[in-house]
């Protein structure tokens, strides 16, 4: 009788339980580029006003910490970035140079770099534990038995992604300062783009993307 | 059958059927918690939850009080999609695909006033507590995250309303208010329940 009025609450129990733990962050799962991140900064001291021309080189660098002696591969979008941050950069009135010299000096030099990156996860949904050691009866065997019972693992279960990452750094090589007894290239401009590299729409979200850091950076404009 | 015994058998039948609802040992409620968050709270997500459930658990101390305890689990989501937040200094932009999330689990010891009757069961409670929030601010991939224990009060009011005179399972319709207070590191969260569910009287 007692049994009978618990299992109610114990049938309800269980079903909330269910509904329970798929609710804990819901709509959880995005589109690919639902994933890209624009980030942009700039140093508020900067006379953009002042900068007419700029020099961008035709190869995207790859971002690679000193200790990567790994061999560089092109970019396979090289094209598209450049063409995209010309464009950008045409659109805001500056004048690029294609052959700086000594005559002809940029006011700025705009470097793109990316950096391809994966991140795999490892676990195990298990303890791994140290087994158990059991006894129990067998009518084959017509007697007591015993033996030890390894662990279960159950896994291990591994999940990666990629990701991709370009860079457009807006500098003055013709003004460097020092930093840490280092002699370096000041950064007027950044911008940061990040995103799962996967899916069939990469090209399309790199352009968007780079179209909307300089969206984000109208100051860039000024005095043109 | 005379008259006045009809209204003594009425009467002593109603008794017993009434005291089936009206006072048992205690009672344990199943309810479907909604929310809508206030304060900083909605600053954070503002939009009304219906991912929510509790289980609570309350025994007669004396003819109106219970004593008790609570658990529940609050979803709450606010999708903000395309958003470009811009520093302070007004230097960094970051723009991204924007979602917020607040999970919230009071764990609570409960009292209840109960206004016993055979119709409808008013009452009004506390509860007193610990509520564990995790709240989630997530561009793209990334999120910031706090996780945190917070002191907690959970005033409340609700109305049981029996399945019939000799059923042990009623309606169990309340709106509770949930303050948890901030931390060290956290800042306090309040939001309204309004729950519905079933009560069963043991």
């Amino acid at each position: 009788m007692i049994m009978k009025k618990f299992q109610w609450a114990i049938s309800m129990l269980l079903l909330s339980g269910i509904g329970l733990l798929s609710s804990c962050y819901p709509n959880d799962d995005i589109t690919n580029s639902e994933t890209d991140i624009v980030m942009t900064q700039f140093v508020d001291t900067v006379h953009f006003d002042r900068l007419q021309t700029y020099f961008l080189p035709d190869t995207v660098l790859p971002i690679k910490s000193p200790d990567d002696t790994s061999t560089y591969k092109k970019n396979p979008y090289t094209d598209l970035i450049i063409s995209t941050i010309a464009d950008n950069m045409d659109a805001f009135g500056y004048q690029r140079i294609m052959e700086p010299d000594s005559n002809n000096l940029p006011d700025i030099l705009v470097i793109a770099s990316s950096l391809k990156s994966t991140t795999t996860t490892v676990w195990y949904p298990y303890y791994p534990g140290w087994g158990w050691w059991g006894w129990g009866w067998s009518s084959r065997y017509y007697g007591w038995w015993g033996g030890y019972y390894p662990p279960y693992y159950g896994g291990p279960y591994v999940s990666s992604y990629t990701t991709g990452t370009v860079k457009i750094n807006m500098t003055d090589p013709w003004n460097p300062i020092e930093v840490k007894g280092d002699t370096v290239m000041p950064v007027y401009w950044d911008a940061t783009i990040t995103g799962l590299l996967q899916g069939n729409l990469i090209e399309d979200r790199i352009k968007t993307n780079i179209d909307k850091a300089f969206d984000l950076s109208t100051y860039l404009k000024k005095g043109k | 059958m005379k008259m006045i015994r009809r209204i003594y058998l009425a009467v002593i039948i109603t008794l017993i059927s009434s005291t089936t609802f009206a006072q048992g040992s205690g009672i344990w409620n199943f309810q479907w918690d909604m929310g809508i968050g206030t304060g900083s709270t909605a600053d954070f997500v503002s939009d009304f939850s219906v991912r929510g459930f509790a289980i609570e658990g309350r025994g007669y101390v004396s003819e109106n009080v219970t004593i008790g305890g609570r658990w529940a689990w609050d979803v709450f989501y606010e999708n903000y999609g395309w958003t470009s937040e811009t520093s302070e200094d007004g230097t960094t932009t970051l723009y991204g695909y924007n979602r917020h999330y607040m999970n919230a689990m009071p764990i609570m010891v409960t009292a209840h006033y109960t206004f016993n009757s055979d119709k409808i069961i008013p009452y009004f409670g506390l509860g007193l507590g610990t509520y564990y929030l995790e709240t989630r601010n997530l561009l793209g991939i990334y999120y910031v995250q706090q996780k945190a224990w917070h002191f907690g009060l959970a005033p409340e009011v609700g109305v049981i309303i029996p399945f019939g005179q000799t059923s042990n399972w009623g309606l169990n319709i309340n709106v509770r208010y949930n303050w948890a207070a901030k931390t060290m590191e956290t800042d306090q969260q309040t939001w309204i329940n309004p729950s519905i569910g079933f009560s069963y009287y043991w």
